[in-house]
């Protein structure tokens, strides 16, 4: 491998496929404006294949790494092989997938390439007259919306999934696939097994709908009116950081929030949840959010399309009715 | 809470450093420490939330990451970790010195007793400024990031905000046309 000349191009790696084609349709956008190539990253066991597919959605090239070794995500050899090749080609930008391996991923690459990293960027642009990439993202809690930009090259971002759409795939699209073989070193961890999380029913980030209640439900007995409407209109149930984590009433993976799941659904419809922030920047994702509350001062009002002023133990009951009603009229 | 003794990095120097500085002042500190077998720390922090901090402090300590640990056990002086990731937990094994970022799940903090508190007092406290962990000061704060602020506002978002009136029966009634008008909800 013979090293560039100088940083260029757009590189994007997620070891999840599906987020790597979100990471692509960002990628061409910036690429374009940039003036520059969109290239992917593929390291694991069937890297030829997915290299076509890689280039119907969206990649000018692809790099592939096809090692056994790294059938599966491991952060040591992911990183020694993305700095190789990074130092190799020197790309301009690196879009990572901010999956929680991405995120162990990017910060180590960054830190070896002496390089700034800025994770779960809501909004990324580029700046015409520096030609670099500016980014968004919230911090203090999802209060404050700070914009940055990163002094080295190459300039990494990791970008939250089910934010950015993917776009057409097009097998008509050609490509280039370079083969890449760095050498590989043994993983000073070794991974002993895995085992699948449980999960109740359909996970609250797959969902389309999602029933979410707070501290304005009173007791654990109450729940069967969430999950009447959740059920009613085909939804899952959700519900706050304190519910999950102070009163135990749901499994920790079932409540939305910026430490907990951040959700993107159609609907997501929230009963007697204040709207702390933890909160509000779980749901930001969501089409449509609605509230019931009975304070009408709660910040949630501020954060939902459609809102009632009211008692949950009224209100959801009739919203069950009222969407049982408006289905057998069909 | 149960530490033995503290080391602390203060002075305004630090102030302003991003992941890549905070992590270089950690490792700083730690080598100055000298002999470790294990550093625990937290996967990442309620106000930056960028996840960094560990594992750049690891590839600058050179040492072996183990990120989003559940629960930890040393096993024939080797460490044995469960890791939670996104649909599955993951148990791992490496040696030590290793590098470990728990979650929040790992455990409930204890609450410290009267004696404890007292007897904090007396533990020895060590505070150290830049120079003491031999960084210079363009190594940290904003002159040593990697990444620069341009700006920050509070974030607003851009929600409808249509307050629907009534009494339980009607408001319901026609929030759930509203949702059904707009394709957010599909009746079968």
């Amino acid at each position: 491998m013979t090293t560039a000349q100088k940083y260029e191009g757009v590189w994007v790696f997620s070891e999840n496929p599906a987020v790597a084609r979100e990471l692509l349709s960002k990628g061409r956008e910036l690429s374009g404006k940039l003036g520059t190539h969109l290239a992917a990253v593929v390291l694991g066991e069937n890297a030829t294949e997915t290299s076509k597919e890689l280039i119907a959605f969206g990649a000018d090239k692809v790099y592939t790494v096809q090692d056994p070794s790294l059938k599966t995500f491991e952060v040591h050899p992911y990183s020694n092989v993305l700095t190789e090749m990074a130092r190799t080609y020197r790309p301009d930008v690196i879009l990572v997938g901010a999956t929680r391996s991405g995120l162990e991923l990017a910060a180590r690459l960054a830190e070896r390439l002496k390089t700034g990293c800025c994770t779960e960027c809501s909004k990324l642009d580029v700046d015409p007259e520096k030609k670099c990439v500016v980014v968004d993202r919230l911090v203090l809690g999802g209060n404050i919306t700070e914009t940055l930009i990163i002094r080295a090259k190459p300039q990494i971002f990791t970008l939250p999934k089910g934010v950015f759409q993917p776009l057409n795939k097009d097998p008509s699209r050609t490509g280039e696939t370079v083969q890449v073989q760095p050498k590989i070193a043994e993983s000073p961890v070794k991974v002993l097994g895995r085992k699948p999380k449980q999960f109740a029913g359909v996970r609250v980030t797959e969902a389309e709908a999602i029933v979410s209640f707070g501290r304005g439900l009173k007791k654990k007995e109450d729940m069967p009116i969430i999950e009447e409407l959740a059920k009613t209109i085909s939804g899952v149930v959700g519900c706050s950081r304190p519910i999950a984590e102070d009163l135990k009433w749901l499994p920790i993976d079932q409540y939305v929030g910026l430490s907990g799941q951040k959700v993107a659904p159609k609907l997501y419809l929230a009963c007697g949840i204040s709207g702390q922030i933890q909160h509000i920047t779980g749901i930001q994702n969501a089409r449509v959010v609605v509230c019931v509350n009975t304070d009408s001062k709660a910040p949630i009002f501020e954060y939902a399309d459609y809102g009632i002023v009211g008692d949950l133990y009224k209100i959801v009951p009739a919203l069950t009715e009222a969407f049982k009603q408006l289905s057998s009229r069909r | 809470m149960g530490a033995d003794e503290g080391y602390m990095l203060t002075g305004p120097e630090f102030e302003n450093s991003d992941a890549h500085a905070t992590a270089a002042s950690l490792a700083a500190g730690i080598k100055k420490i000298g002999q470790f077998d294990m550093i625990l720390c937290g996967e990442t922090s309620e106000d930056q939330y960028s996840f960094q901090v560990g594992p750049r402090t690891a590839e600058i300590l050179n040492l072996p990451q183990i990120t989003y640990a559940v629960k930890i056990t040393i096993q024939d002086g080797k460490i044995v970790a469960e890791r939670s990731l996104e649909d599955s937990y993951e148990t791992v094994e490496s040696k030590l010195p290793a590098f470990i970022t728990v979650s929040r799940e790992i455990n409930e903090p204890r609450l410290p007793t009267l004696m404890a508190i007292m007897a904090a007092s007396k533990k020895p406290m060590t505070a150290w400024t830049a120079a003491d962990i031999g960084l210079k000061p363009s190594e940290l704060g904003r002159d040593g990031s990697l990444t620069e602020p341009l700006k920050s506002a509070v974030a607003t978002g851009e929600r409808k905000r249509i307050l629907i009136q009534g009494e339980p029966k009607e408001a319901a009634e026609k929030l759930a046309s509203a949702l059904v008008g707009e394709g957010a909800v599909k009746v079968t």
